[in-house]
């Protein structure tokens, strides 16, 4: 995600370094590159992302080259957050962070869901963490 | 041996103290609404932060001492010592704890009150600390420790022996009786089960124990870099003339050929290692003296050190995961050092290190593992669990770190010497390939049906285990590279990871059965519920 602003940085600086006309041999390339990084990376990563509930336990998977895949019994679900930032409410969006009792991977996040999707999946969610039933 | 044990600390109060009334185990954790325990502080709270203070005091009145008149050294002890023992007036005059409704309740203050409620069922762990002073006064220190907190939650200080023993079992009677799972197990009172002696510690064990911990190799590592220090701060030459003068004395039973110098950096190594290993020997059993690990029906208890005696109880229900460690020279002498996590608070690292509180039991004979453990966790020895092996890339992708480091070394070492001979680091490369094919064959892990369990490591070894009801949450990992070998990384995480340095953490396993293992364990955890 850095990658993008950090190669239109160093293109910059090529640029004010070279003068605009003699280092484009320096900037273009870069500016190439951070352009096709920023239109297909973030779909690659959308890609990658995806949870599943499978009757009692939530599997999320993430990551482009760095995969990730987290399975929590959702018995072990402490509580729920629904999280709204302003970029989010712009586009009617939410994340789910999920907490439970562990160290070092007691926060889980759902990022991206649909508003009304969030608050069904918090409320499935709390509903089957919460059955005593076991 | 007994007899030279100072006192215990948990040792049954005298009969006259009467005991806490048991609750009645079947009522649910709402009606409990009498108190159960109702006390303040003892009165040599006053004395102990006197002693405290007047501790403190000592260096800055020597230095004051030494530099200003008397007079202001007085009027300064006054006022320092009146503080303290104002705050302490008003510390032991308002404190007041008591255990009601399934909470232990401590209030404290003058013009701001504070009043603090700790539900039982949370409580982790009870501690007892006693200084010198404080076993000399017969009191001690009592520290409430409940999951998820930084540090304890409560502290009583001090309260008298008996009396804390009082809390201590009020505190685990309630909170059994609180736990809704635990009701229909009979509460009895805490006396009237027998202590149960599980380990003992000799004095020969805590001293193996300093012997074989690595702070001799540490002091090694102090005295030569004091050696390189001297050479660089005293003037030029005189490691040379102490080296001169050293030699010079050593010349009539010093072989032909043996450099000089090689023989005094050889027996500065072999007194550093004799005082490193003095010290880490006293420092074991100024720690650990008289350790004693017994069980009282459900609670483990600790009670350890030469002149602070501390001791604990712990549940055994809330060990969340068990570590065997079994570093090099422990596994020589066949010796293991077992560590434990309770979702209680996660001190700093110094503060486990200086208490010993970051061991269940420092050091136990590997035959007797097989005994110990299922005291720990009940049920261990019921779940036999077969030992698999992870991917056999784990040894082509260590060797080629090893490979890299190794000719690494090699050019650095050329580039310096210029000289065939010099290509030595290349050596290596044979006794690590041996080493990475050892500790290949020690890697695994173990799925049984309420366990999980994995292992590493061949010259220092260290045993995971987890109860499958404390998972928190499964994880598998791949990098890009662990994609080539197609293997993944699976990680168990647990609550209140402190003591064990991580929860179980198991690379090099081949994709498809790392899927199916965290899976299965997700699954299998699914199916329990997680007490605290």
């Amino acid at each position: 995600m850095l990658l993008v602003p950090l190669g239109a940085l160093l293109g910059l600086g090529a640029a004010l370094l070279g003068g605009f006309t003699k280092g484009f041999l320096l900037w273009l390339p870069l500016a190439a590159v951070s352009g096709v990084w920023a239109w297909w990376f973030p779909k690659r990563r959308h890609q990658a992302w995806g949870y599943r509930i499978n009757a009692r336990v939530l599997e999320t998977r993430s990551g482009v080259w760095f995969r990730v895949v987290k399975l929590l019994p959702l018995s072990r679900l402490q509580h729920v957050d629904l999280h709204r930032g302003p970029l989010e409410r712009a586009s009617g969006l939410a994340s789910l962070i999920l907490h439970t009792a562990g160290t070092h991977e007691a926060t889980h996040v759902i990022p991206g869901l649909d508003a009304d999707e969030a608050v069904r999946l918090r409320d499935r969610l709390v509903a089957v963490g919460g059955d005593d039933a076991v | 041996m007994p007899s030279e044990l100072p006192p215990k600390l948990d040792e049954v109060p005298p009969s006259g103290v009467p005991l806490p009334p048991v609750i009645p185990g079947a009522t649910a954790a709402g009606t409990l609404g009498d108190t159960l325990l109702r006390g303040r502080l003892h009165p040599l709270t006053l004395v102990v932060v006197l002693v405290k203070a007047v501790r403190g005091f000592v260096i800055p009145a020597v230095f004051v001492f030494l530099t200003g008149s008397q007079a202001t050294l007085g009027l300064m002890l006054l006022l320092f010592l009146g503080l303290h023992l104002v705050q302490a007036l008003i510390r032991y005059f308002t404190f007041t704890y008591r255990i009601e409704g399934g909470e232990l309740i401590t209030s404290q203050g003058v013009l701001s009150r504070t009043e603090r409620h700790i539900p039982l069922a949370r409580v982790q762990d009870v501690r007892m600390e006693q200084g010198l002073v404080h076993r000399w006064l017969s009191v001690t220190d009592v520290q409430i420790e409940t999951a998820g907190g930084r540090g304890a939650e409560a502290v009583l200080s001090v309260l008298s022996r008996s009396e804390a023993e009082r809390l201590r079992q009020a505190v685990f009677e309630a909170a059994r009786a609180a736990v809704p799972s635990m009701a229909g197990q009979p509460a009895v009172a805490g006396p009237a089960l027998p202590a149960e002696i599980i380990r003992q510690l000799s004095l020969r064990d805590v001293t193996l124990l300093g012997l074989t911990s690595n702070h001799a190799a540490s002091a090694i590592v102090i005295l030569f870099a004091g050696w390189q220090l001297v050479d660089d701060v005293l003037p030029a030459g005189f490691r040379e003339w102490v080296a001169a003068a050293v030699a010079g004395n050593v010349e009539h039973w010093v072989q032909e050929g043996v450099s000089g110098r090689w023989l005094i950096l050889g027996s500065v190594a072999v007194l550093a290692l004799l005082i490193g290993m003095l010290i880490s020997v006293a420092g074991s059993i100024v720690l650990f003296y008289g350790f004693t690990l017994s069980r009282r029906g459900e609670d483990l208890h600790r009670a350890y050190g030469l002149f602070t005696r501390r001791a604990s109880s712990l549940p055994r229900r809330r060990i969340q995961l068990l570590k065997i460690e079994e570093p090099w020279l422990r596994r020589l002498l066949r010796l293991a050092t077992i560590r434990a996590d309770s979702a209680g608070s996660a001190p700093t690292q110094q503060e486990g290190d200086k208490s010993g509180r970051d061991v269940l039991l420092p050091v136990a004979r590997r035959e007797e593992l097989e005994v110990l453990l299922p005291v720990f966790l009940p049920g261990l020895a019921e779940d036999p669990a077969d030992w698999r092996r992870v991917d056999r890339c784990a040894i082509r992708r260590s060797m080629k770190k090893a490979l890299l480091v190794c000719l690494a070394l090699a050019i650095l070492s050329f580039a310096l010497q210029r000289h065939a001979l010099a290509l030595w680091p290349l050596l290596l490369i044979l006794p690590s390939y041996a080493l990475n094919v050892q500790s290949y064959r020690h890697l695994g892990y173990a799925l049984g049906a309420r366990h999980f369990f994995t292992r590493k490591g061949w010259l220092d070894r260290a045993t995971h285990i987890v109860p499958i009801r404390n998972a928190q949450t499964v994880v598998i990992r791949q990098t890009p590279f662990d994609r080539r070998y197609r293997v993944a990384t699976v990680h168990v995480d647990t609550a209140g990871q402190a003591y064990t340095g991580g929860g179980p953490r198991i690379r090099n396993v081949p994709a498809a059965d790392a899927e199916t293992v965290a899976r299965t364990l997700a699954h299998r955890a699914s199916e329990t519920r997680y007490r605290w």
